[in-house]
């Protein structure tokens, strides 16, 4: 009888220390994040628009192994990115580049910005002075009728704004 | 104003117009190798039969190396034609391969049930020359020429055409 | 006889299809016909043919759904798209999830909203009517060409498929079932814009005298985008688990484009409802939105951009939709230039310090937007044309360009209502937003002493955020204390009369409100997003965010029609479990995962479960704080249109009420 509980605890007492043992913080692997964070700016080839970072796919598996190996032997990440490029073309960047064929990208947006306010500055300049005139021209029947049955539902409703 | 407008709509019409027309006509899916134009990089592993091999040593003749996979469905038209273009020139050029990311059994049964083309096959089950040479799909073909650069990739499956055209360009 | 009824249903709404077709030719061409033959009794018709094919194209509608609710698999688009086992629920969607019913969908809505637009214009507009409907059945004649002759979702496959080839697995889920009905009801919904733009252009209608019209239309129309653009957003947040919403991917940016320029003429249509300005503008904007539309359309129904969304496409269909809408913009767009100039006389600016500037501005900005937008989506094909270099202009650029522009947006909104119509007093606005100024830049302030590393969007967003939400409030106690002055009510009732009786107004607050929201959502998730990837065993526990999650094992199951893996995750100290899913669905043999999400006010705590590493599983978890905020903003929106909506009702309800006491009187 004695013997039976004492059985009972111990193996009460190791499942409590193996738990213990099984439930231990875990915490990411420093080198894991810095794979995924340069996988982060190189495309997924085969996936479409997808980081190498997020795909599933195999290439992009491979992808982080060689970056994981890349890291280990201590290169950095701008030499990692090249290695890349060098293999896959621009086209694995997720950001378009600088400078060469990605120009375009970066100039057109302040262009379009800076032509669209000066075009819209020029023309309500023009139109500023000019005098505030409507020729009751061209009415259907149809729309004047309209137009009174509005005015009428504006004066009733007695709205403020 | 209005005028003037005419100079902004019509041109940017006719350009939307056009680039969506050749984007029918375009593979989105095809990237270009920077690789052409480059010295072949020397790879280090084994064949299908597990030799020693280095891939990329110029024996003085043009090279053609061509990647597949038993997996893959699209090789296996591209195998005829494979098969064609060895019996064809097999004197003049190098017809070698490289076995991405297959198993070595299905690799052997592949080659022993359609014909071997190749010299030889370099093994590449971990992916890792793949990556090397900006694979992102089989089938892909390089070739190379004597002087050890490759002068064009394709990544679709090869036509006889296609090998003709990449064979002239070789011997250029 | 039943049994051949059943078995010819499918043939039943072809024709039914077809019918529909011809008579859309007819309503093409009745305003011109009855011009030319002196009948207007012929220019009238059109009508009644828009009912008949509404009706007939619902007839078409019900024998698909017909056929996979009940799985007929010798329907080919049925066999290819449903299967046997898929919930109900999904085999009724099916009917989109594919192609040729996506198409047959946006035709199915066009039809419905020309009806609409018919019963509408018989009592408003029955002059102009025809020519209108002449443009709809012009738009609605393109699409059934398609369907009929390039993409039939009617084809039959015979012998019948036993089975059916299931519905791709990533739209067996609620919020993609209904994600694509809404997008195309904001598309198709633009369509009634470009209709007046063009009745317009072709009959010498004043712009001032519609544009009241299409104002509900267009709100209509962008609300039913936002709700689609902000469904789809949500379905890849819990189901692509990647623990982000947009990814600047070319489809979405092709759903984008038309919301921007939609934001565009909402703006500008106030403005020429209350100073009578941008009438060429607003006739330009409401074509270029539907452009835009059919520009959608066609980038993704015909593969040009690769993108998750990639579809199996043959190149006929991508010819034929690009000749249909090169025809729909040069006819568009040739008119305008002929057409489309509006006399610049009455458009007169009387300072550019004004409301009406400030609205320009926001037409200014939302261009540019749209601008940028199309750049980043469609360079990538520029630059293969001209030099054959392939890039790839993924979320990064988007980000670090349009982010800045979204700011200068959102600073308008606290200007704009504080600056009145035709000039402005600058001392006096300077009273209204010395406040919400100094509180946006403490705001601001505290953000970067909360965290020194937070990026400058970041800072600048919470600070222009700020500023406009205490800019709202302190327009909306001016206003109040104004009216309380007025009417010599109470405070408290002044608040809800002014809410009550301005709807329109308040409306578009509300709106804005959400606008905010949203942002808050998206800074808090995009900017302080904690990330961890680890290899876990049962009875691990990590730590991320501050929250503690601990790994309980896994449960595997069979349900419907797929098997799943399901991990235990508990937030330790809670009774909370989260259960994120492995899925596989055994016909299309595709994975696919669901994650595990907890949300609260402040954030959420989000897992997905991967693949066994060494008999740990890969687990993939993320805290995003204030992603939940998202969702609740996209509810204010529509709540703010709904409030702006129920202005009519209001307005009925008060004639009403006025007819009757004028009757007691009498």
């Amino acid at each position: 009888m004695n013997k039976k509980i004492k059985n009972i605890l111990i193996s009460i007492l190791l499942l409590s220390v193996s738990s213990l043992v099984f439930s231990g913080d875990v915490n990411e692997d420093p080198l894991e994040r810095k794979v995924l964070d340069i996988a982060a700016k190189l495309r997924c080839t085969v996936c479409q628009n997808q980081p190498v970072a997020e795909s599933n796919s195999g290439l992009a598996r491979d992808m982080r192994a060689v970056i994981k190996e890349k890291l280990q032997e201590g290169k950095n990440e701008q030499e990692i990115v090249k290695f890349f490029v060098d293999r896959y073309g621009d086209y694995v960047l997720l950001s378009p580049p600088q400078s060469g064929n990605g120009i375009p990208l970066w100039v057109f947006p302040p262009l379009f910005l800076l032509l669209a306010i000066i075009a819209v500055i020029l023309i309500m300049k023009s139109r500023s002075e000019k005098v505030v005139a409507t020729p009751p021209s061209a009415l259907s029947v149809e729309d004047q009728e309209r137009i009174r049955l509005a005015r009428e539902a504006m004066n009733k409703s007695g709205e403020d704004e | 104003m209005m005028r003037n407008i005419w100079w902004v709509i019509i041109p940017v019409l006719i350009l939307l117009f056009g680039l969506l027309a050749y984007g029918l006509t375009s593979n989105p899916k095809h990237i270009p190798s920077p690789l052409i134009g480059k010295v072949f990089p020397t790879l280090q592993g084994k064949d299908l039969n597990g030799n020693d091999v280095t891939l990329g040593v110029v024996d003085g003749k043009p090279t053609i190396v061509n990647v597949w996979a038993s997996w893959c469905g699209a090789c296996r038209s591209e195998h005829k034609v494979l098969l064609r273009g060895a019996r064809r020139y097999g004197d003049s050029i190098s017809l070698v391969a490289i076995n991405y990311k297959d198993e070595l059994v299905n690799a052997r049964r592949w080659l022993r049930s359609l014909g071997d083309p190749y010299q030889w096959s370099f093994h590449d089950l971990s992916g890792r020359a793949g990556i090397e040479l900006g694979v992102y799909g089989v089938p892909e073909t390089f070739f190379v020429n004597k002087q050890g650069i490759i002068v064009e990739k394709i990544s679709a499956p090869l036509t006889d055409k296609m090998l003709a055209d990449g064979i002239a360009l070789m011997n250029e | 006889m039943q049994g051949f009824l059943s078995n010819y249903l499918i043939e039943f709404g072809h024709l039914a299809t077809f019918t529909a077709f011809i008579l859309t030719l007819f309503q093409l061409a009745a305003p011109w016909l009855a011009g030319r033959l002196q009948a207007p009794a012929l220019a009238r018709s059109g009508v009644m043919a828009s009912y008949i094919v509404l009706i007939l194209m619902t007839i078409g509608g019900a024998t698909l759904i017909h056929a996979f609710v009940t799985g007929d698999f010798t329907v080919k688009y049925v066999a290819s798209h449903s299967n046997t086992e898929l919930p109900l629920l999904y085999k009724v969607t099916a009917l989109w999830g594919g192609h040729e019913g996506s198409l047959f969908l946006w035709a199915w809505i066009l039809a419905a909203f020309t009806t609409v637009l018919a019963i509408q214009g018989k009592r408003l507009f029955p002059l102009r009517l025809p020519v209108m409907l002449s443009v709809q059945a012009g738009l609605l004649l393109g699409f059934l060409g398609l369907i009929l002759f390039l993409s039939n979702p009617f084809e039959r496959l015979l012998p019948g498929a036993v089975a059916g080839r299931d519905l791709n697995p990533l739209l067996q889920d609620p919020g993609m079932a209904f994600h694509p009905p809404m997008l195309y009801l904001g598309y198709v919904g633009f369509s009634i814009p470009f209709a007046f733009a063009m009745t317009a252009m072709l009959t010498r209608w004043e712009t001032t005298l519609w544009i009241g019209l299409i104002r509900r239309w267009t709100l209509f129309a962008w609300t039913m985008l936002t709700i689609g653009i902000m469904l789809g957003g949500w379905w890849a947040y819990y189901e692509l688990g990647w623990g982000g919403y947009w990814a600047w991917d070319p489809v979405e940016n092709a759903s984008f484009m038309p919301w921007l320029l939609g934001t565009a003429l909402i703006h500008s249509i106030t403005v020429q409802e209350n100073r009578r300005m941008l009438q060429s503008w607003n006739l330009f904007l409401a074509i270029s939105t539907f452009s835009l539309s059919l520009l959608g359309t066609f980038l993704v129904r015909s593969g040009v951009l690769s993108s998750v969304h990639a579809f199996a496409v043959d190149p006929g269909r991508g010819v034929y939709i690009l000749l249909f809408m090169i025809t729909v913009l040069v006819i568009a767009f040739g008119l305008f230039l002929v057409k489309g100039r509006v006399d610049s006389e009455k458009e007169a600016v009387t300072s550019l310090a004004s409301r009406e500037t400030l609205f320009v501005l926001n037409n200014v900005l939302f261009s540019v937007l749209c601008l940028c937008v199309m750049l980043g989506t469609l360079y990538p094909l520029a630059l293969e044309a001209i030099n054959g270099a392939k890039i790839t202009v993924g979320a990064p650029y988007f980000n670090s360009v349009l982010v800045p522009l979204f700011f200068l947006v959102i600073f308008l909104m606290g200007i704009g209502p504080a600056t009145p119509w035709r000039q402005v007093n600058l001392s006096r606005l300077w009273l209204r937003l010395w406040l919400p100024t100094v509180l946006g830049i403490v705001a601001a302030i505290s953000i970067f002493v909360w965290d020194a590393q937070a990026h400058w969007f970041a800072l600048v967003g919470t600070g222009v955020v700020t500023f406009v939400v205490v800019a709202m409030l302190v327009d909306f106690i001016h206003n109040a204390n104004r009216r309380a002055k007025q009417q010599n009510e109470n405070i408290i009732s002044a608040w809800l009369q002014l809410v009550k009786r301005n709807r329109r107004y308040y409306g578009g607050m509300f709106v804005h409100f959400g606008i905010l929201v949203i942002a808050m959502g998206m800074i808090g998730s995009g900017l302080f997003r904690s990330e961890q990837v680890v290899l876990m065993a049962k009875g691990d526990v990590i730590e991320i965010g501050g929250e503690k999650l601990r790994f309980d094992g896994v449960k595997q199951f069979r349900k419907d029609n797929y098997f799943a893996l399901q991990g235990q995750f508990a937030l330790v100290g809670t009774d909370i479990v989260l259960k994120p899913e492995r899925r596989k669905y055994p016909v299309q043999e595709a994975p696919t995962t669901e994650s595990g999400i907890h949300s609260n006010w402040a954030r959420d705590v989000y897992v997905v479960i991967g693949e066994v590493v060494d008999g740990r599983y890969s687990v993939h978890a993320y805290v995003n704080p204030l992603v939940g905020w998202i969702w609740l903003g996209a509810f204010i929106i529509v709540f703010g249109i709904g409030w702006s909506f129920s202005q009519r009702l209001r307005e009925k309800r008060v004639r009403a009420s006025a007819a009757l006491s004028q009757g007691k009187t009498a």
